[in-house]
């Protein structure tokens, strides 16, 4: 019924409903407990997510109120040529980006961007790596492993497409990979430089330093995180929203 | 369940009625003429030892040195300012007037600029031509991004970083980066004299 209400609010009001469309949830306080053993375990507060990865109609709507992030206009800095590249024209996204798939080939400067502009902000790593931990029913580890593997199939499905947390969180294993705030902040070093922590992923002894080595769908994802820069944009990346709860949850 | 499934249809022809609601698109803003690659770019803020607010842009027109740092840095950062010195005893006094340094820092909860300004003197920094800046961590990351830099703050506090020493171009570009403190930093040393040698438009 609530959603009822909130999709009327939304026919009424135009614009305005893609900036609020997204719902978000609560997500309970809990502990990010990083890759490798020499890292400590971070705690997380709780905070708010969006159910859903951002869609292409909610970007579209970023993009017509924000001209600047159209494709075309975005300096290079900012998002490299792949940026929205799927997408028929710069203001429509046409056949190869359904409304309600998620957006992808976007750089972290415009998922930070479009965020802003909804007074949000992306999830950090720990709060996604929280989030996404809690798996849904019937999910194991070796059946996100396998998405990974598999190659990603354009167009993209819909949001709210493959399986949800078990507090409500949909598509966050098996649709798209996602940026976070501090996408790469667990990889140290230059990125032009050699780099311990993420070297040691690559190396076959590695899983010998990992908090828990059956997680290996993590070291796919610190892996593929360490190797981007924020102006990257590729084919399966998208982002959702995140925010602080305004009063602290009891 | 049904709901759920529902939900992306029912938004459809919402999402088409709002972009035909909107289809006057607002005039597109006047950006500055920076150059594809120019740090310029990059939409961040910082306040400086005054409490001034102040951005990357303000530098256009002149080549800087630009590093990230953090005031209780007990390890790498003592070092990397010891060398942006040892590189500055390489220019004439003449030179140096023309290469301001800039330090951002990633730890703006702790580094305000009081607290900036402070660590300013105790360094025996020539501020105003040192500029010191703290801001958001939410700008601190957008520059580091756009720096190529990575950090992360330990649950004690601590920040782990990498530590570029960076040549900035009178067009906010990136001229030349030394990988951190220790470095040979004959290189970055030529490219500044070549580009303060440079008359800029």
């Amino acid at each position: 019924m609530k959603i009822k209400i909130v999709l009327l609010l939304g026919f009424m009001f135009g614009s305005a409903s893609a900036r609020e469309a997204t719902q978000q949830i609560d997500i309970p306080a809990g502990t990010f407990v990083p890759l490798m053993k020499n890292m400590d375990p971070i705690p997380v507060a709780a905070f708010r997510l969006d159910i859903h990865a951002v869609t292409n109609a909610e970007y579209l709507a970023f993009v017509n109120e924000n001209p600047k992030w159209q494709r075309g206009n975005i300096p290079r800095i900012l998002a490299d040529e792949g940026y929205l590249r799927h997408w028929e024209s710069p203001t429509h996204p046409g056949e190869q980006a359904p409304l309600n798939a998620p957006v992808t080939s976007v750089s972290w400067y415009a998922a930070r961007a479009y965020a802003e502009w909804k007074g949000q902000r992306l999830p950090t790593l720990a709060e996604w790596e929280v989030a996404a931990a809690m798996l849904p029913e019937k999910i194991t580890r070796q059946q996100i492993l396998s998405w990974y593997a598999k190659p990603l199939t354009h167009p993209l499905p819909d949001t709210l497409s493959t399986q949800k947390t078990t507090v409500g969180v949909w598509d966050l294993h098996g649709l798209i990979w996602e940026w976070c705030e501090d996408y790469d902040s667990l990889a140290l070093l230059s990125r032009a430089g050699s780099d311990e922590t993420l070297s040691a992923l690559f190396c076959g002894g590695a899983a010998a330093g990992a908090a828990d080595p059956s997680d290996y769908a993590a070291f796919l994802r610190y892996a593929f995180r360490g190797s981007l820069s924020a102006s990257h944009t590729v084919a399966g990346l998208g982002f959702r929203c995140a925010s602080s709860p305004k009063e602290p949850t009891s | 369940m049904k709901k759920l499934i529902l939900l992306p249809l029912l938004f459809t022809p919402i999402l088409q009625a709002s972009d035909a609601c909107c289809s006057v698109a607002p005039p597109p803003e006047t950006a500055p003429a920076y150059s594809d690659n120019s740090l310029f770019h990059l939409q961040a803020s910082f306040l400086n030892t005054d409490g001034k607010e102040v951005k990357l842009a303000d530098y256009e027109g002149k080549p800087f040195i630009l590093a990230m740092f953090y005031a209780t840095c007990p390890t790498v950062c003592p070092r990397l300012i010891l060398d942006v010195h040892k590189i500055e005893a390489k220019f004439s006094e003449e030179e140096k007037t023309q290469l301001p340094v800039l330090l951002v820092s990633f730890d703006p909860e702790t580094d305000t600029p009081a607290n900036l300004k402070t660590f300013a003197k105790s360094w025996d920094m020539d501020t105003p031509r040192w500029q010191l800046w703290s801001g958001t961590a939410e700008n601190a990351r957008t520059l580091a991004a756009g720096l190529g830099i990575r950090y992360r703050k330990a649950p004690n506090g601590e920040i782990s970083h990498s530590a570029p020493i960076t040549l900035i171009n009178a067009q906010g570009e990136i001229e030349l980066q030394l990988a951190g403190p220790g470095v040979d930093s004959t290189p970055l040393v030529q490219q500044a004299k070549i580009l303060l040698s440079t008359p800029s438009e």
